[in-house]
């Protein structure tokens, strides 16, 4: 009996330690790093195995992409904002209302159309792999993402 | 010094497992000096002499020599004690006996420990990109940054 639980206690640890060394040979640690700094650029490069050429090309892409993104987000906001005002307002033709509505589906349609574009130029410049790998990361969460509310702060609404 | 021994047990009482050691004792003296005597009373007793002994006359000792041993009382107690005694099996004895059970069970759990640190890791890798992609995609979405901006 003293020999069983003494086996057993071996086993155990050498259970432990192998499964220790299988976790630490199956982890990223530059993924870990780079999601403890918060750095989406870093994760990039780390998780998709960019090339300097091709960290330099995409970072390229994002910033010509950064003022048309600010610009569909203000127009988004303006038509955000005039929507919000007619409904307040009681006197409103709901026909105006509608109308607004449907300005601002077409404002997201538009910079969801835009943002898919930006994706696929960036997936187009990694390996088909790393490519394929991305565009399956990030294309569902662009289609499902909430318009109404700040999405994946909580990861709610991403998937 | 053997019927000493046996005198000195008796007189404390002490019950004495004795085993037959007369054909070990011939042997390990290799026939030279030990002179062994049957006696009704002790029992086979060895008695070293300093004369050379020949082939012949050991011959002739061991013709002479009849062993009547006395009764046991304490034989079929003895014989039980040492049945019922512990068995004293050391660990890697104790493995032996049980390889295949035990090289089963490691192979299980050195697998499933294996299998399970992987699935691990991979599962907190898949939650980090789950959770940089949704960062990276806020940086990017215009209907993001249209909420979020005040």
């Amino acid at each position: 009996m003293k020999y069983l639980w003494s086996t057993l206690g071996v086993l155990s640890l050498l259970a432990l330690a192998t499964g220790f060394l299988c976790y630490h040979l199956s982890s990223v640690p530059a993924l870990h790093a780079a999601v403890r700094k918060g750095d989406a650029m870093e994760w990039l490069r780390v998780d998709f195995h960019l090339s300097e050429r091709q960290f330099t090309e995409i970072r390229k892409l994002h910033d010509d992409y950064a003022p048309s993104c600010e610009e569909h987000c203000r127009m988004i906001q303006e038509a955000s904002k005039a929507r919000t005002a007619m409904a307040a307002n009681r006197g409103t033709d709901p026909a105006a209302i509608a109308a607004a509505d449907r300005t601002l589906t077409e404002l997201r349609a538009t910079c969801e159309a835009a943002i898919s574009v930006h994706v696929k130029r960036v997936a187009a410049l990694m390996s088909p792999e790393d490519g394929q790998r991305y565009l399956a990361l990030v294309m569902p969460k662009i289609a499902s993402f909430d318009h109404r509310t700040a999405p994946g702060l909580d990861l709610k609404e991403t998937r | 010094m053997a019927l000493i021994g046996l005198i000195v047990n008796r007189a404390i009482g002490t019950v004495v497992c004795q085993r037959y050691t007369a054909g070990r004792e011939i042997t390990q003296d290799n026939f030279r000096t030990v002179l062994l005597r049957d006696f009704r009373v002790g029992g086979v007793l060895s008695f070293a002499t300093p004369m050379k002994t020949s082939r012949d006359s050991l011959s002739e000792v061991l013709q002479d020599w009849r062993v009547n041993p006395s009764a046991d009382p304490n034989f079929r107690h003895c014989v039980w004690q040492r049945i019922d005694g512990p068995v004293r099996v050391t660990w890697p004895a104790y493995l032996r006996a049980h390889t295949a059970a035990w090289s089963l069970a490691a192979a299980l759990a050195v697998t499933t420990a294996g299998y399970a640190g992987s699935t691990l890791a991979r599962a907190k890798a898949q939650a980090d990109r789950e959770a940089m992609a949704v960062t990276y995609l806020v940086e990017l979405d215009p209907r993001v940054q249209a909420v979020l901006k005040p």
